[in-house]
């Protein structure tokens, strides 16, 4: 890993060094010292925490081509390694490491498809703004304004309590550069709750998110959605209170924290902090790391 | 309040009701919350004009987004910070030194008192730092089961470290808060007052030391070499007031704003309290949540900015309080959270004039709360009193009062 310093930037907060010291050294005023950084191995999980913190923005990560060694473990008995490359070959051609950064890339971008869905269902407040990128726009039927208003918007309807189910089913991902993805999946939603008369309303909708998504500093999330409607049915829903209707077929869905997928524990699925750190820090060890 | 008329060239749609002196929650609050209060300007435009927001009631144009104040402190050719805030108080025209001046004349006093600020320097420092903390705090431990924190652990902690720093006689700390607070809560006459009492002293500690030099703050100013000559008497006057006005009482405040906010949620307390290597990330929670200061700058020259008609002369105000709940530059920005991670907040400000005493003012906060978590036990609000806060030029909290029984 490469760090690109801005030093005409740097304005002596200290920030990197105080995450990084071993990284990022600094000079007697407390500024750091001219010149790109190359990244000690044992260095590589801390050092971009340093890059995140510098209020100036005078640190970047340069995008590593560095080689990629995947344990053979993995590879070996389920993908096509060709028969005339070895597994460390492999992990870091060139050609091949392009295909391996892909499907690492259809991954977290299909997860964070899922983590909204979390977000709206459980009404999970992080696992949902995880989802957009701070500066996000979303086309969102009735709603057409920044992400951060349609997350308030949400927040605003969770209080009344709804039941929301989200799936998500054909997405098809194509990439527009390396760090920008056009990416429409299929919704089908299940939705019940109060209207603003407080009627009790239950719908069936399916249609498309159609997104622009976006990386930025090795992450994905959206940065424009236009939600298409392809199908409403408006459906009557039950008088009967849920507990009762659902008898022994406990538990029933609750929002968050309540709800038992979060008494898994921390490991992948909580709020989206420490889901993120966490697959963060499995991919730089599998990965950039060359551990 | 009498509102300002508008300048002409200041569309009627881009005028704002808020303002960081008269909106709601900005005058003494019990219980208040004005970070919290000031955060709701994000549901509005990222600038807009503020007919009174100065201490002196001018307008200023408001800069909500933390990227754009990082703009607007980083281009000094176009932002300037030469105002001479304190000493339009006095009727006079100088600068407080290194912050109202630009670049390139900025570098210049930067570059000799960034070396005794840095944090290498502050690590020389901790050990005293440390001290003090102990001292007091195990005077209030054995003393009963509640402080006022401000009076009795806050201010005598971090103003003393600053007056040691100084080489100001500790005994007169009250005296010097009492300035500090007229100079910026005063009224006309006490503002003006409380000014010209900061420069007497100022000059009469720069004569004295110049006579006889010891080892402080002050000694080295009056014996520094900047371009090949001595201080003038108005440049030791511009660094030495700046330097008493900037850094009495802003650590004493954010020491309560935090321990306000321990004491509220005590989930958060007993995190830090069972696992203290977390208190250096919480401290930039803590420092995002509930800065202190709002800077001003005037623009040189005509500037369009993000659809603003900036005009030379104008105000152009960049509050830290609102770049810290910019929910484009911090996920979930009003929740305090204190595992968060690359906290790029503002409260010691972007660009060349960064506070030059944030490495000081960091190492104190996180030594203050570790000792006192260390030896106070769980503490909360004590009952039937209330914390009362303030917004304004600088936020602050008046009270504090714990209670651990």
């Amino acid at each position: 890993m490469r760090i690109i310093v801005h030093k005409a930037r740097c304005q002596g907060h200290a920030r990197c060094s105080a995450r990084a010291p071993a990284v990022f050294k600094l000079d007697e005023a407390g500024y750091i010292l001219p010149g790109d950084i190359d990244v000690a191995n044992g260095e590589q999980l801390l050092a971009p925490d340093g890059v995140r913190s510098c209020p100036e923005l005078a640190l970047e990560i340069e995008d590593p081509p560095a080689a990629r060694i995947v344990p053979d473990a993995i590879l070996k008995p389920r993908t096509g390694v060709p028969e005339h490359l070895t597994t460390m070959e492999f992990a870091t051609d060139p050609m091949e490491q392009a295909k391996i950064t892909e499907l690492l890339d259809r991954e977290a971008i299909r997860d964070c498809l899922y983590r909204y869905c979390r977000g709206i269902d459980r009404a999970d407040e992080a696992a949902l703004r995880s989802a957009y990128w701070p500066d996000a726009h979303d086309n969102h039927g009735a709603y057409c304004g920044s992400a951060e208003g349609f997350i308030r918007f949400a927040l605003g309807v969770f209080k009344t309590g709804p039941r929301n189910i989200h799936q998500i089913t054909n997405i098809l991902i194509e990439f527009i550069n390396p760090a920008e993805a056009a990416v429409e999946s299929y919704f089908t939603a299940l939705q019940r709750g109060p209207d603003k008369d407080g009627e009790m309303r239950q719908m069936l909708l399916s249609g498309r998110y159609c997104d622009l998504f976006q990386r930025r500093e090795g992450e994905w999330r959206i940065a424009e959605r236009t939600v298409v409607y392809d199908w409403l049915e408006e459906q009557i829903p039950a008088a009967v209170l849920e507990s009762e209707r659902f008898g022994p077929r406990q538990p029933i869905g609750a929002p968050h924290p309540d709800d038992p997928v979060y008494a898994l524990g921390k490991r992948r699925i909580a709020s989206r902090g420490d889901a993120f750190s966490a697959s963060e820090r499995e991919r730089r060890i599998s990965g950039d790391d060359g551990l | 309040m009498a509102t300002n008329p508008v300048p002409d060239h200041v569309p009627p749609e881009m005028v704002g009701d808020f303002s960081l002196f008269t909106s709601p929650g900005m005058s003494p609050t019990a219980n208040g919350d004005p970070h919290a209060t000031v955060a709701c300007v994000h549901a509005g435009p990222p600038i807009f004009y503020s007919p009174w927001n100065t201490r002196a009631g001018q307008g200023t144009w408001v800069i909500t987004r933390a990227a754009d104040q990082r703009r607007v402190l980083q281009e000094t050719e176009i932002f300037s910070s030469h105002r001479s805030i304190f000493a339009s108080a006095l009727g006079e025209d100088w600068p407080m030194i290194p912050l109202e001046l630009d670049p390139p004349d900025h570098g210049v006093f930067r570059s000799l008192l960034n070396p005794l600020l840095s944090p290498q320097r502050v690590t020389e420092f901790e050990p005293t730092i440390r001290e003090r903390a102990i001292t007091l705090i195990d005077s209030i431990a054995s003393s009963g089961t509640s402080c006022d924190v401000m009076k009795d652990f806050a201010f005598p902690f971090a103003v003393n470290i600053f007056l040691r720093f100084l080489g100001l006689p500790d005994h007169r700390l009250d005296t010097f808060v009492g300035w500090a607070k007229d100079l910026l809560h005063g009224d006309d006459v006490r503002r003006p007052a409380a000014a010209r009492t900061i420069v007497a002293f100022i000059d009469e500690m720069a004569a004295l030391r110049r006579k006889e030099p010891v080892d402080d703050f002050m000694s080295f100013i009056v014996q520094a070499q900047v371009e090949g000559r001595g201080l003038t008497d108005q440049e030791v006057r511009g660094i030495g007031v700046l330097i008493f006005v900037a850094g009495l009482d802003t650590v004493a405040t954010a020491i309560a704003f935090d321990l306000a906010y321990l004491a509220r949620n005590l989930e958060d307390q007993e995190l830090l309290r069972n696992e203290p290597d977390r208190i250096v990330l919480a401290a930039e929670e803590l420092l995002r949540a509930y800065p202190s200061v709002q800077m001003i700058r005037v623009a040189r020259q005509n500037i369009d900015f993000e659809g603003a008609p900036i005009r030379k002369g104008d105000y152009v105000s960049c509050a830290t309080m609102i770049a810290n709940r910019d929910p484009a530059e911090f996920e979930s920005p009003n929740t305090v959270d204190l595992k968060r991670e690359g906290n790029r907040h503002a409260a010691f400000g972007y660009g060349p004039h960064r506070c030059l005493g944030s490495h000081l003012a960091r190492r104190e906060i996180v030594i203050g709360l570790e000792q006192w978590l260390a030896r106070i036990p769980p503490f909360r609000i004590k009952e039937e009193t209330a914390p009362i806060t303030h917004g304004g030029h600088v936020f602050g909290i008046e009270n504090l009062i714990l209670d651990w029984a």
